[in-house]
């Protein structure tokens, strides 16, 4: 794990945690797995904080334990990829919304704001963020338990059967993803307060599945890229393939499993939605058979043909597109001709290039070694004498390894969300006393208004602050939002170079 | 002309200067030596191009909502821990005096799923040696308080000096006590405690989770 990385999750713990978290967290990852009293010791702070510390990081994930060799203490050790999901959180929910609806939502926003949640605690806790009767209580159960069925919220591990100080938390597969009895009587009398929730006696716990939600961004990348590519109508196609695959692929297999072209058909006519497609299926079929890209491909032709979609060719794509891109940014478009030059030779000399590329001698070496600079292109060079003791003669040549510029390319992503929050905590810092007023201004007109104030007084309060000020609180909104548009965005692509990763 | 001969004389070389060695020496080149050197590069380079505007759509609109209420929520949450205060971090505004007095209620974990050293246990010690040490001085006024109405007056100087000498000893036991825990920092944030005693008396029962 690198140096930036380890920047990066010090200011993610900050804005979520607070100081106390980020110095633990900092220990913890220059100096790997720790027991508690190193930790202590390492970060300079009192013994309880760290606890407090630790039990929070724990209870989200964030941290893990095992016992050492004195099975009376643990070894603390932090889960880096767990924090860095904290900023992909708003895109879960968001995709679930669009797929199930808002008390779906609801149910994962809880689970991600309180890490692990009882069945009572979340069917109660969403019930009353919806002000719901109790007779609508089976109406959030529902909702909960499909999210169970589709896998979206698994059980958290728990401590196997003997007591030990520091206990191993395991949970067999075959009991992920079932479903415990729910006591509708009693959970609506925990719901109207008659009776305390511990009552219930509940041991199991749930915890959002974070794999499942890959699949689903993974799914909808790919959708979106056909869509963007032909139309809505070939996107819904993709769609229902990708739906289809799960019935009978694992759902991170590379290939999937020749999946009848019938059976979509049908789907799509039960479907009102799409009529274009209906009508012209036969003939969407053929362009996304044509489609150089060849992402998704015919397998066979019994019972109407059938199709294959390549995922990890398409994610392979994915990355040299996004690769292809970076550069046409950094160093203009001649840069990604000689780039894609080198690309379809695999090995090139840089005389080649030139003559290849139709680029003058003296830019194409510029930009060649402006890219080797970057590491984009790799040198390789070839000696082989001519003679016994005659002179050697040597080839340079240009090669791309993508792994190696992937990797690159998620380190500078990595710098670049650094770099985005630690503006926005110095545009915090340095207008720290304008915005507490604007803060302390809201909080007494929302005060005041509570109270039943007349709308002259609320605006007196308003006026509390001066139209400099306010033309300044609007730069900074501005300014905020920017930045925190561009983290969400680096976030989707550090997603789509994880993918090419992981089918690596 | 007269140094390249003498060079070429002494170290039997067949080649003249290089063109780093000529260019230190003035000889050749039009081009200025660069003098940039003395000062350091700049903190921010400038921007070879302007990075393409980001779209803002109302997908990003709403995903930019949950994220600060995710935020926010995370900021008020008891997992936000704070830093105890202390005469250095003092707050500079009011504003910040009145959050600090939002009480911070404590986790409730279930401890079944943590190790157990993490659970805190330091409570129960505390409030135990506070108690003793009271009992301690009100038994030894009552001594001097003897002492003084029935001695005579040399006793009354030799004994408060060996009580003295006593407490002073029971003093350093003390200290010794907590130093045997004193790893755990944590007695100095939990000092403000001391007035509750009387209250949380209950607490010498056991650990309180």
């Amino acid at each position: 794990m690198s140096f930036q990385i380890g920047k990066l999750i010090s200011l993610i713990l900050q804005e979520r945690f607070g100081i106390i978290i980020e110095k633990v967290g900092n220990f913890l990852f220059e100096y790997g797995s720790n027991p508690l009293l190193y930790i202590m010791r390492g970060t300079e702070l009192p013994l309880g904080k760290v606890k407090e510390a630790l039990c929070i990081l724990i209870k989200y994930g964030l941290v893990t334990f095992k016992p050492n060799n004195n099975e009376n203490i643990a070894n603390y050790s932090l889960c880096i990829d767990n924090i860095l999901l904290m900023t992909r959180y708003p895109k879960f929910l968001n995709l679930l919304k669009k797929k199930f609806g808002d008390e779906s939502e609801m149910i994962i926003e809880e689970l991600l704001q309180n890490s692990y949640l009882s069945t009572s605690d979340i069917i109660v806790k969403v019930a009353e963020r919806l002000k719901c009767d109790v007779n609508d209580l089976p109406n959030v159960r529902d909702k909960f338990v499909s999210l169970v069925v589709a896998k979206y919220i698994q059980r958290l591990p728990t401590p196997n059967e003997e007591e030990r100080p520091v206990p191993i938390l395991e949970i067999k597969e075959s009991v992920l993803f079932s479903l415990p009895k729910i006591d509708m009587k009693l959970l609506s009398q925990v719901y109207l307060k008659k009776i305390p929730k511990e009552e219930l006696g509940e041991t199991v716990f749930w915890i959002v599945n974070f794999d499942r939600f890959h699949q689903d961004m993974r799914d909808k990348y790919l959708v979106d890229a056909f869509t963007k590519k032909f139309d809505e109508n070939v996107g819904e196609f993709v769609k229902l393939l990708l739906q289809q695959m799960y019935i009978r692929t694992d759902p991170w297999a590379e290939t999937s499993n020749p999946v009848p072209l019938l059976e979509i058909k049908d789907i799509v006519r039960k479907k009102v939605i799409y009529p274009n497609l209906v009508t012209f299926f036969d003939q969407y079929v053929t362009v996304i058979e044509q489609d150089p890209s060849q992402i998704i491909r015919k397998s066979g032709e019994a019972s109407g043909g059938s199709f294959q979609i390549q995922l990890k060719e398409a994610y392979n794509q994915i990355a040299w597109e996004i690769v292809e891109q970076v550069i046409l940014e950094k160093f203009d478009s001649k840069a990604v001709r000689i780039f894609r030059l080198v690309k379809l030779k695999k090995f090139v000399e840089p005389d080649q290039i030139q003559q290849l590329a139709m680029i003058p001698s003296k830019e194409a070496k510029k930009l060649s070694y402006q890219l080797l600079e970057e590491n984009f292109l790799k040198l390789q060079e070839l000696k082989r004498p001519l003679a016994n003791n005659g002179p050697i003669k040597s080839f340079t040549l240009f090669y791309i390894d993508l792994e190696s510029i992937v990797r690159n390319l998620l380190e500078l992503c990595y710098k670049t969300l650094y770099n985005a929050m630690t503006r926005k905590s110095h545009e915090k810092f340095i207008n720290k006393r304008i915005i507490d007023k604007k803060q302390r201004v809201d909080a007494i007109a929302m005060g005041i208004q509570s109270q039943g104030a007349t709308e002259e007084q609320l605006a007196d309060i308003e006026d509390m602050i001066t139209p400099p000020e306010r033309e300044i609180l609007g730069k900074i909104d501005r300014k905020m939002k920017k930045l925190n548009i561009e983290e969400l965005e680096v976030d989707a692509t550090i997603f789509l170079l994880q993918m090419y990763l992981k089918y690596q | 002309m007269g140094g390249r001969g003498r060079g070429r004389g002494r170290g039997g070389e067949n080649r003249s200067f290089n063109r780093e060695q000529l260019n230190a020496l003035g000889v050749t080149g039009n081009e200025p030596i660069p003098n940039q050197v003395i000062e350091p590069p700049p903190l921010y380079r400038m921007l070879e191009r302007r990075p393409v505007p980001l779209e803002s759509s109302k997908e990003m609109e709403y995903l930019l909502l949950l994220k600060q209420d995710f935020i926010h929520h995370m900021q008020l949450s008891p997992s936000y821990l704070k830093m105890p205060v202390t005469k250095s971090n003092e707050f500079e505004q009011e504003i910040d005096k009145l959050v600090a007095q939002i009480p911070t209620k404590r986790e409730k974990y279930n401890w079944n799923l943590f190790p157990s050293e993490l659970r805190p246990k330091i409570f129960a010690k505390r409030t135990k040696h506070k108690l003793q040490k009271a009992v301690d001085v009100s038994e030894k006024l009552n001594k001097l308080e003897k002492l003084e109405e029935k001695s005579f007056k040399s006793d009354v100087k030799t004994e408060p000096t060996t009580n003295e000498d006593d407490e002073i000893i029971e003093q350093e036991e003390e200290q010794d006590e907590e130093m045997d825990f004193g790893t755990d920092y944590a007695n100095n944030y939990f000092d403000n405690g001391e007035e509750f005693d009387d209250e949380d008396d209950n607490l010498d029962d056991g650990p309180i989770y």
